[in-house]
């Protein structure tokens, strides 16, 4: 065969090529920002460190000491408003939430539905309260606290509206209602974003809901994965198809400054376009603190990555990675699946032995994916199958504790329990 | 838009084509593939300047792409992906598996060791010499005719257990 066949053979192989999602945009984006990581960054270079760093810190999060959550109480929150007084003609429709003080100072109401910044009426102030907020009516007297259910009514209209916390992703909540609002303190959920102060903080499993103001809560890619970012121990992942060899240590420093292996990495978004992703999906270079809201009622605990202006950059859910780890055989599937990219459900799992796998690989030994280093082990070892679910494709995996572990079947369709000799050979 | 800029976007319109083929080849996944190219072009825009100022920079260009593909393998967390090559079906209807000889060919290659892989993907699909392939990987050009060797007669196997005859008996020294 000559050189041009042995081109041939290859230009068969690129017959059947997949959509181009090459974006120049955001490869010029990141080159930007590798050119001043490179002009500013010799101590970067240095210590092969920080990314995400910085600071716990503008004016409501000072940057150490327990009693920093927060300005000194009596000390005025600006909040946005509108020129809506109480006898004005106004919009009927009712919000029903918690009055959330983010960490960026922006009073938000929480519900089900999107968070929405709350404009009161004309004249309203804020004050810090507790670690909260106070919201105080024109004549002064207090009308809502942060933690609060409660139930306001107006509508989603920006006209005459000025203040903070305004033109950005959240949502406008116009406030056309005149107190006492319907407040529900007993129901109120605490809702308080804390400071991560250690990467106990970060452990878990979270899936991207908000990025760069996107929401990107159930965005796949191209093979049906969503982005999960993983934090293990010092480690910290973010798995999918596109992004899943990112992986990097992590670590929180004191004054919560949250440290990666190397800048390589990007916490928040693959950094490239996917559908239903942020043209630029990329803010961890610009993330300076991190924040989690602990878990209440239905809400699972939340983590938010800000930049140091306090702008919101990204947002997550923690999610449980599986709920199946009824034997050993589920608890080894569970630890070896889950630095598999994406999120991985396991659904079934037999026990079973190293030797039983090598016995059902086919292929001959110099290629078969199980032949290293599975042929190095001893055959007695434990493994076990493992039915698993990642995004819409199925697969059945045999996996054991000391090599990677070997895809026996994948589908688009659901498969069932394995058995205990394993799955099938057509 | 810089002069820079705009010339960068006008190479990366002609190039990206090109790139994204020979970055599947080296590693058998569009989606990485396309991973690979992004971040080629990122380094490339970062020192797009001083680049284009020692000459065309394409094969700068490939030497980055060449460099990720081949790191993205050692890469300890690579190791612990799936295989994509399945070693079972369970039927072709269900199977993610696509039929025709394009995927085995591309299995096949995946079966060439990366360096081997990398050699036989620049002389014989980017049609570089020994010299210039050499530079590309920063190796010698003696090491270039023997990973070439290898590669073919690793390729050969591979094809032949996917039922493809080849005999693969090019130039390889």
């Amino acid at each position: 065969m000559s050189g041009q066949q042995l081109k041939d053979l290859f230009e068969a192989g690129l017959a059947a090529a997949a959509p181009d999602t090459v974006d120049v945009d955001a490869a010029i984006a990141a080159g930007r920002r590798r050119r001043r990581v490179r002009v500013g960054g010799t101590l970067l270079a240095s210590a092969a460190v920080v990314v995400v760093a910085v600071l716990l810190g503008t004016g409501l999060f000072p940057s150490r000491g327990p009693d920093t959550t927060g300005p000194a109480d009596g000390t005025s929150l600006q909040i946005p408003t509108s020129q809506w007084k109480d006898g004005d003609a106004g919009m009927t429709a009712l919000a029903q939430g918690v009055l959330v003080l983010r960490t960026d100072g922006c009073l938000v109401l929480a519900s089900d539905s999107p968070e929405m910044v709350v404009v009161w009426p004309a004249g309203f102030t804020a004050v810090a309260r507790d670690g909260g907020a106070e919201v105080l009516g024109a004549d002064g007297s207090v009308v809502a606290r942060s933690g609060e259910q409660i139930s306001l009514g107006g509508g989603e209209s920006n006209v005459g509206v000025s203040g903070p916390c305004l033109g950005g992703p959240t949502p406008i909540f116009t406030v056309n209602d005149a107190p006492p609002y319907d407040r529900n303190v007993a129901t109120a959920t605490p809702a308080t974003w804390t400071p991560v102060r250690s990467v106990d903080d970060l452990n878990g499993t979270w899936l991207p809901t908000v990025l760069d103001g996107v929401d990107v809560a159930g965005a796949v890619d191209l093979r049906g994965a969503q982005l999960v970012l993983v934090v293990r121990g010092s480690g910290l992942s973010a798995r999918d198809g596109l992004c899943n060899y990112v992986e990097e240590g992590v670590q929180v420093e004191d004054g919560g400054r949250v440290v990666l292996a190397s800048q390589s990495m990007t916490a928040v978004g693959c950094d490239r376009q996917r559908p239903g992703w942020p043209a630029a999906g990329v803010a961890a270079y610009d993330a300076r603190s991190a924040h989690v809201r602990a878990a209440g009622g239905d809400q699972p605990r939340q983590l938010r990555l800000l930049a140091e202006d306090g702008k919101l950059l990204g947002e997550y859910v923690e999610v449980a990675p599986s709920t199946w780890n009824d034997s050993a055989a589920g608890a080894l599937c569970l630890d070896a699946l889950a630095k598999a990219p994406g999120l991985v459900d396991v659904t079934h799992a037999r026990p079973t032995t190293v030797e039983a796998v090598r016995e059902r690989t086919v292929g001959p030994s110099d290629t078969s994916p199980a032949a290293k280093p599975w042929a190095d082990l001893d055959g007695a070892a434990t493994a076990a199958w493992c039915t698993s679910r990642a995004g819409s494709t199925w697969s059945v995996t045999a996996v054991t504790a000391d090599a990677p572990p070997v895809m026996f079947m994948s589908a688009g369709t659901p498969l069932g329990d394995p058995g205990t000799d394993g799955p099938p050979i057509p | 838009m810089s002069a820079g800029e705009s010339d960068f976007r006008g190479w990366a319109a002609e190039s990206r084509a090109d790139l994204r083929r020979t970055a599947y080849l080296l590693c058998g996944d569009w989606y990485l593939a396309d991973d690979l190219v992004q971040e080629t072009l990122a380094r490339m825009f970062s020192v797009w300047d001083r680049v284009t100022r020692g000459g065309p920079p394409d094969a700068y260009a490939r030497k980055v792409l060449v460099n990720l593909a081949l790191d993205h393998r050692r890469r300890p967390s690579r190791r612990e992906a799936p295989t994509e090559v399945l070693p079972e079906r369970i039927s072709a209807a269900e199977s993610s598996y696509v039929e025709g000889d394009g995927p085995a060919v591309i299995a096949a290659l995946q079966d060439v060791p990366s360096g081997q892989r990398a050699v036989l993907v620049l002389r014989y699909w980017e049609d570089r010499s020994i010299e210039e392939t050499a530079r590309l990987l920063g190796t010698s050009e003696g090491n270039v005719k023997s990973q070439a060797s290898r590669g073919l007669a690793t390729l050969r196997s591979a094809l032949a257990q996917r039922g493809i005859t080849a005999e693969l008996e090019v130039e390889a020294t």
